[in-house]
C-alpha cells in the first residue's frame, strides 16, 4: 500500500467535518489498509471519539464473556456438520455394520460359501453378498425423514433435500468401504471388485428409487431385488452364477450410471420428499 | 507489541489472550467508532453500544477468523450486523421517528479536492451533486455492502424507497459521467 | 418507524385448501402479510399448524396459491432460493441430544446455505439474541424445555429470515423469558414478516401488530388486537381481558352463523 490518508484529511474525517464523498473514499481505503486504521486511533487522541472508545472499553473489559468453542466456517466444516447430524439410528447402524462384516469374515474364513455350488469351491463369498447392502441400510438410516428427529425443520431448508442426502451417503460410504476392504483382505476370499461395484450401484439405485417412494422404501426394494437376483441365483445355480458382480463389471457400472442419471434428473423431488413420510407425524400433531 | 499484525492479534485472541484483545481494541475501536457514528446520525450512545457489542463478539469469535489481511472487512462485517440490530431496537422503542438525519454536508477543502483526484474528480463531483438521501442509499448499499432490506433498517425508510433511490442515484451518476 | 414494504408482499396466500384424505384442514384461506409481527390465533385443531407447515414449504396445498417473497412455492427452482430466506420453528421439533447448542444452530446455518465465512459469527449472534451464550457449548440433552425452545428460535433466526414462522413458540417459556422473547419478536418484526401461531390470547395482545383468527379451517377475523377486543361489544363474560372476551365472542358468533 503506497498511498495513505494525509493527516489533515484524517483529522477532518475523525472530526466529522468532511464531505460524504471524501469520507467514502477514506472508508474504502481503511477497510484495506491496516496502517491507516491504526492511524485513526492516533489522530483521535483528545477527541470525543477517543473518550467514547475509552468509556466503551471499561464496559467490554468488565463483562468478560466466555470464549466458547467457535469453529471456522468452511466446506469441510459444513460437510462434517451435515454428516454428523445423521439420524439417531446411526449407532444401531454402525453396530449392524460391524456384525455383518464380522459374520461374513468368519464365514468366509471357514470356507463356507453362499449357494449350492459352494461345496465345489464355487459359489459366492458371503462378503460379496452382504457388503453391498450395508451402505444401502446406512443411507436409509441416516437420511430418512421418519428417522430424523429434526426432519420437520430440515425439510424447510434449501439443503435439506438432495445435498444433505448426498453428504450423508458419502459419509456412509467413507465408513463402509474401507471397513469392508479390510475384512476382504483378512478373509482374502472376496475380490474388492466383487462387492465394491455392486455397493455403489445399489446405493445409487436406492437414491434413484427413493426419489419416488422415499429413501427407506427404496432401500427395502433394493435389498429384496439384490437377494432375489444375486442371492437367489447363487443358491439355486449348480455352477457359478452367470452375472456375478466380479465377472460383469460393465453391467454394474451401467446400473450405477443409470441410477445416478435418474437421481440427477429427479433432484427436485428430494426437496419435497420428507413430506410424504412426515404426513403421519402431522396427523398425530393435529389431534 | 506494535509490530504484530492484526491477523496475529486475532489468532492470539482466539487462544484467549486478553492482552492481545486489549491491544486489538486500542488499535481498532477508534476507526470503527468513527465509521459507525457516521451511520447513526452522530448518536454517541448507539455508537458506544455497537462498538461494545462488536468487540465482545470479536472476543468470542476471533477463533473463526482465518483471513490474511482481511481483518478490516471482517471486523466491519460483524459491526454492520450489530449496527442494524441497534437500529432495529431503536425502531421498536421509538414508534414515531423524525426524518432520517441529513448528515453533515461541508464545503470541500483543498485537501478534499486533492483526495478526490485519487478516484477521479468527475465521479467525486457527480457524487457530491447527489442529494443527501441518494448519497445515504449509495453509502449503505455500495460502500457498506448492505442488502436493500438492511439499508432500509439503517436509513429508516421503506425498502421500496431504498430501491427507487438507488436507481435514481445510479441514473444521475451515469448521466453525469457520460 | 415507517413500515418498510417489499416490492410485493412477504406472504400472499390465495384461496388455500388443504385436504388430508377425508378431512379438510384448511378451506379457502386468504392471507396477505408484510413486515411486522402477525398473530395466528385459534383453538386447537383450527388448522394453524397446517397453515404454518404450508408456509414453511413443508406441506403442500391441495388447491389455491401460495406466494412467499414473490416466489411460487410449487416451483422447484424458486423454492431453493426462497428457503434460504425462511426461518421455521415447528410446534414439536426433534433435536440431536448429543449436539451442543452451537453445533445445532450451526447445522441449520449450513442447511440454509449461508456463506461459509459468515456462519460462525451468525451462529454466535443468534445464540446471543436468545440469551443462551453462557450455555452455548452445553449438549442439548442437558438443557431444560424452555432452553430447548430458545435453541429452536435461535436456529430459526440464524439466517436473518425475511419470513419467520413460529408455531407455539412460547410453550415452555417462563414469564420472564416470554417478555424477552416478545422483545426479540418485535425487533425481528421491524423488517421481517413474523408469523406467530398461538392459542394464547395474551401472546397476541402484547407482541403482535395484527391478528388473524382461524376457526375450523377458515380465517374468520383479521385486524388489530384492539379490533379483536371490540368484538366483545358490551359483553363481560368469556375471559379476563378485553381481547380474550372479544376472541370468545367472535368464536361464538362465527359458530352460531355457520350452524
Amino acid at each position: 500500500m503506497t498511498w495513505h490518508v494525509p493527516e489533515s484529511t484524517m483529522r477532518a474525517y475523525v472530526g466529522d467535518t468532511i464531505a460524504d464523498t471524501d469520507a467514502w473514499s477514506i472508508e474504502a481505503h481503511l477497510t484495506e489498509c491496516e496502517r491507516c486504521r491504526h492511524q485513526v486511533a492516533v489522530t483521535a487522541v483528545g477527541t470525543p471519539t477517543a473518550e467514547l472508545v475509552e468509556r466503551s472499553w471499561s464496559a467490554v473489559a468488565t463483562a468478560p464473556p466466555g470464549q466458547g468453542r467457535v469453529r471456522c466456517g468452511g466446506r469441510w466444516r459444513a460437510f462434517v456438520s451435515l454428516a454428523a447430524s445423521g439420524a439417531a439410528a446411526r449407532g444401531a447402524w454402525l453396530l449392524a455394520m460391524v456384525v455383518i462384516l464380522l459374520a461374513s469374515m468368519v464365514l468366509d474364513l471357514t470356507g463356507a460359501r453362499v449357494g449350492a455350488a459352494g461345496t465345489g469351491g464355487g459359489g459366492l463369498p458371503w462378503l460379496t453378498l452382504l457388503a453391498p447392502l450395508i451402505p444401502v441400510i446406512g443411507v436409509a438410516a441416516t437420511y430418512d425423514a421418519g428417522l430424523d428427529d429434526a426432519g420437520e425443520i430440515v425439510a424447510s431448508t434449501p439443503s435439506g433435500g438432495l445435498r444433505l442426502l448426498l453428504v450423508r451417503t458419502l459419509a456412509v460410504l467413507v465408513v463402509v468401504v474401507p471397513a469392508a476392504f479390510v475384512v476382504g483382505l483378512v478373509s482374502s476370499r472376496s475380490e474388492p471388485a466383487g462387492w465394491l461395484l455392486p455397493s455403489l450401484a445399489l446405493t445409487a439405485s436406492t437414491l434413484a428409487i427413493g426419489s419416488a417412494v422415499g429413501v427407506a422404501t427404496g432401500a427395502v426394494a433394493v435389498m429384496v431385488a439384490w437377494f432375489g437376483v444375486v442371492g437367489g441365483r447363487a443358491f439355486t445355480a449348480r455352477t457359478e452364477p452367470a452375472y456375478l458382480p466380479a465377472d460383469t463389471p460393465l453391467l454394474w457400472l451401467s446400473l450405477a450410471a443409470l441410477a445416478v442419471a435418474v437421481v440427477a434428473l429427479r433432484a427436485g423431488a428430494f426437496s419435497r420428499l420428507p413430506l410424504q413420510v412426515s404426513v403421519f407425524r402431522r396427523r398425530e400433531a393435529e389431534r | 507489541m506494535n509490530e504484530i499484525s492484526d491477523d496475529e492479534l486475532l489468532r492470539r485472541i482466539g487462544r484467549g489472550e486478553r492482552v492481545a484483545f486489549e491491544t486489538y481494541y486500542a488499535r481498532n475501536a477508534a476507526w470503527l467508532a468513527v465509521r459507525i457514528r457516521r451511520r447513526c446520525a452522530g448518536d454517541a450512545e448507539l455508537t458506544a453500544d455497537v462498538v461494545q457489542e462488536t468487540f465482545l463478539a470479536v472476543w468470542r469469535a476471533a477463533r473463526s477468523y482465518r483471513g490474511s489481511g482481511q481483518s478490516g472487512g471482517w471486523l466491519w462485517s460483524i459491526a454492520t450486523r450489530r449496527l442494524i440490530d441497534a437500529h432495529r431496537r431503536r425502531a421498536v422503542r421509538v414508534s414515531t421517528v423524525d426524518e432520517p438525519g441529513d448528515g453533515a454536508v461541508t464545503v470541500a477543502s483543498a485537501e478534499e479536492e486533492a483526495l478526490a483526484s485519487s478516484y477521479g474528480a468527475e465521479l467525486a463531483a457527480a457524487l457530491r451533486r447527489l442529494s443527501p438521501e441518494l448519497r445515504a442509499v449509495m453509502q449503505a448499499t455500495v460502500l457498506d455492502g448492505l442488502s436493500v432490506r438492511e439499508a432500509a433498517v439503517v436509513l429508516d425508510v421503506p425498502e421500496g424507497t431504498v430501491n427507487s433511490r438507488a436507481m435514481r442515484a445510479r441514473r444521475q451518476l451515469r448521466e453525469a459521467l457520460s | 418507524m415507517t413500515t418498510p414494504t417489499m416490492i410485493g408482499t412477504h406472504v400472499d396466500v390465495d384461496d388455500l385448501v388443504v385436504r388430508f384424505r377425508r378431512r379438510t384442514a384448511l378451506c379457502g384461506v386468504d392471507l396477505e402479510l408484510g413486515p411486522g409481527v402477525h398473530g395466528l390465533l385459534g383453538p386447537n385443531g383450527a388448522g394453524k399448524t397446517t397453515l404454518m407447515r404450508v408456509l414453511a414449504t413443508v406441506a403442500r396445498a391441495s388447491s389455491g396459491s401460495v406466494t412467499l417473497l414473490d416466489r411460487d412455492v410449487t416451483r422447484h427452482t424458486e423454492l431453493r432460493e426462497l428457503r434460504r430466506r425462511l426461518g421455521y420453528l415447528p410446534q414439536q421439533f426433534g433435536y440431536y441430544p448429543r449436539f451442543t447448542v452451537r453445533e445445532f444452530v450451526e447445522y441449520f446455518a449450513w442447511l440454509k446455505e449461508m456463506p461459509a465465512d459468515e456462519v460462525p459469527t451468525a451462529v454466535d449472534r443468534a445464540i446471543e439474541r436468545v440469551g443462551l451464550l453462557d450455555r452455548a457449548d452445553d449438549r442439548l440433552k442437558r438443557l431444560s424445555g424452555g432452553m430447548i425452545r430458545r435453541v429452536g428460535i435461535a436456529q430459526a433466526i440464524v439466517n436473518d429470515p425475511d419470513v419467520l414462522l413460529l408455531d407455539e413458540p412460547t410453550a415452555g417459556l417462563d414469564p420472564e423469558q416470554r417478555v424477552e422473547f416478545r422483545d426479540l419478536l418485535r425487533t425481528v418484526g421491524v423488517d421481517a414478516c413474523v408469523i406467530v401461531s398461538t392459542h394464547l390470547v395474551e401472546d397476541v395482545t402484547v407482541a403482535c401488530t395484527d391478528v388473524t383468527v382461524l376457526d375450523d379451517g377458515r380465517a374468520v377475523f383479521r385486524g388489530g388486537p384492539d379490533e379483536l377486543a371490540a368484538e366483545a361489544g358490551e359483553g363481560t363474560d368469556g375471559g379476563d381481558s378485553p381481547i380474550e372476551r372479544g376472541y370468545t365472542a367472535l368464536l361464538r358468533r362465527v359458530r352460531a352463523e355457520s350452524r
